[in-house]
């Protein structure tokens, strides 16, 4: 066997143990992903009930607010929805071999998410000028403000974790790290900020439009 | 490994190889049109419009008719980010699986507590 056969041999070998951890890395975020799931289905599930239970309070609140607020929560998705797009574009650069082009998406994919995090901030001072509140008593909408800001402060600290999560993601693949033939740990991170874009396509739709 | 399963593991390298193939692509075919962007741009795309869509139907609907074409569009967006961001179309079977059947429950639970009398009663009112 020629040299050149044994050292093909070896590299198909580590690709083959590259594929293999990936696929037991991804497995391993679709099950964290799974528990992940029933825990915002608890809080969509009480923000369900209190909405069918209390339409007229929805009501009021979404008057409250006006058209600007809604403009507000849906700039902040398209933000989110930027940000997944940036993600998988970061992740096809990489693919492509193309490194530092991955690294560029994978920022934006991070300013995005910070920017997000800071909208959000304004928003929940807009809404305690209109006294929407977490205390039941202080609360001018009889509980609204528990029910809203629970599941969208938990998903908010999601955001966060996404945006320092992808912060070393960058710093890895600065180091060298990703290759075309290892994308692994950008992969795992996209399944986390994806899962958390989707969470908020549905919390968009059931809390400021329904 | 045994003869009988090798065909299989070809069949499922050449289908991991073709999605690659698709998502590295510079352009994308839906229907036979060709579309001079990446697959993820085009999703992107059509998530923008769904969005658009969502904010005008809920603006310029009233009552309780626009609930479900709100929630079904927010699912097609959903299953959207799921099947080509997530690549669950294309990934194992099993990644699926571990994501739906928690999913299927969630959803069931949720249905039931808005369903009952004493926390919900809403499909019966």
């Amino acid at each position: 066997m020629s040299e050149l056969t044994v050292q093909h041999d070896a590299h198909t070998h580590d690709l083959e143990a590259i594929s293999r951890m990936s696929e037991n890395y991804k497995f391993a975020m679709w099950l964290f992903i799974a528990s992940e799931t029933i825990i915002f289905s608890v809080f969509i599930a009480a923000y369900a009930v209190f909405r069918f239970q209390n339409k007229e309070i929805v009501h009021a609140v979404h008057e409250a607010l006006g058209f600007g607020g809604t403009l507000i929560v849906t700039f902040n998705t398209f933000l989110l929805l930027t940000s997944s797009w940036a993600m998988v574009m970061g992740l096809r650069s990489i693919q492509l071999d193309n490194v530092k082009g991955g690294i560029r998406w994978l920022s934006l994919t991070a300013l995005l998410g910070v920017i997000f995090v800071i909208l959000q901030y304004y928003e929940y001072t807009q809404l305690a000028a209109k006294s929407i509140t977490l205390g039941f008593e202080t609360d001018a909408y009889e509980g609204f403000g528990m029910h809203f800001y629970a599941p969208t402060a938990f998903h908010g600290f999601h955001v966060i974790v996404g945006v320092l999560w992808c912060l070393d993601v960058i710093r890895r693949a600065r180091k060298g790290q990703y290759s075309k033939d290892n994308v692994i740990g950008v992969e795992v991170f996209g399944l986390y900020w994806h899962f958390v874009d989707v969470v908020w396509i549905l919390l968009f739709t059931l809390i400021y439009l329904v | 490994m045994s003869e009988e399963t090798m065909p299989v593991e070809h069949t499922e390298q050449s289908h991991k190889h073709h999605a690659h193939a698709e998502t590295l692509a510079p352009t994308t075919t839906i229907m036979g049109i060709t579309l001079p962007m990446p697959l993820y741009t085009t999703v992107f795309m059509i998530l923008g419009i769904l969005t658009v869509t969502e904010v005008l139907l809920a603006e310029l609907i009233e009552g309780d008719i626009k609930i479900p074409l709100l929630l079904g569009i927010a699912v097609a967006k959903g299953a959207l980010v799921v099947m080509f961001y997530m690549h669950l179309k294309t990934d194992s079977r099993a990644f699926a699986l571990a994501f739906l059947v928690p999913l299927g429950l969630a959803i069931l639970c949720t249905l039931f507590l808005i369903a009952v009398p004493s926390t919900g009663g809403y499909f019966g009112a």
